[in-house]
């Protein structure tokens, strides 16, 4: 199988969406069905894991735009973790992510999360 | 070191040719990092060249060649589709907030970013599209 995607809870609030093998043309179509469920959950944050995508193609790009369009859509956020230097090396060509959206380990994106959470609780809007 | 073949305009050619080719740079014995480039150059080209070269899919012959020389890899494509230039498509303004922007000219904006030289002419009734990647 080209490509694997495992959906989980990380907690209430955040749906971790491990994506394992390749995301390209073949693929993306696929990534798109197997992540809606995760993306249309009332969780107001979806990680993505990328600790095992190990390329990328301009149609893998157009997929995780969609999902990150769609958890804004909805006031949410789509954040990347694990991101491999050959992946990263494409979003950066293109300029795909917003630099606070994207962490290099899963304790900066925690720290991350947990800062989100107390602004949350201070009763300011998360930006 | 050289390899040429020649695949029918189906979507599902694309993989199998791109394995073969793959295979090629692997014994040639370019870098992970290059080959991993390569198949992004070849899946935005030949993805391309396979959607909108003829009309119909089934109907036309796409021949590709590549050749390794050193750590340096040169690929030809022609077609004898319509005339097109997928150079010409415009590139995508990446200062622009994502949703503000087309999506469609990434996958050629990516090649030009990571092969040294792209270039594209129309021969006689072919389209002939060059890249070299040092």
């Amino acid at each position: 199988m080209a490509l694997t995607i495992v959906i989980s809870d990380r907690d209430a609030a955040t749906k971790l969406v491990t994506v394992v093998g390749k995301l390209d043309t073949t693929t993306s179509p696929q990534f798109d069905e197997d992540v809606a469920p995760a993306l249309s959950a009332g969780a107001s944050v979806t990680v993505l894991d990328l600790a095992d995508l190990s390329y990328i193609s301009s149609a893998g790009l157009r997929s995780v735009f969609k999902a990150r369009k769609m958890m804004e859509s909805k006031g949410g956020a789509l954040l990347l973790v694990n991101v491999q230097p050959q992946v990263q090396k494409v979003f950066e060509i293109v300029k795909a992510m917003p630099v606070q959206t994207v962490f290099r380990s899963v304790t900066e994106l925690d720290q991350y999360l947990d800062y989100m959470q107390k602004k949350v609780k201070d009763g300011a809007e998360p930006t | 070191m050289e390899v040429r073949f020649e695949i029918p305009n189906s979507a599902i050619e694309y993989e199998p040719a791109r394995d073969r080719l793959l295979e090629h740079f692997q014994a040639a014995g370019l870098s992970e990092e290059a080959i991993c480039e390569l198949e992004l150059i070849l899946e935005e080209l030949l993805v391309n060249i396979i959607s909108y070269a003829y009309d119909e899919p089934g109907t036309g012959k796409i021949q590709i060649s590549a050749g390794v020389e050193g750590s340096t890899v040169t690929l030809e494509f022609r077609d004898r589709g319509r005339k097109f230039n997928p150079l010409e498509k415009e590139t995508p303004d990446l200062d622009a907030d994502i949703e503000d922007r087309p999506i469609g000219g990434l996958g050629i904006f990516l090649v030009m970013e990571l092969a040294s030289s792209v270039t594209y002419e129309r021969v006689g009734d072919e389209n002939v599209l060059r890249v070299a990647k040092g």
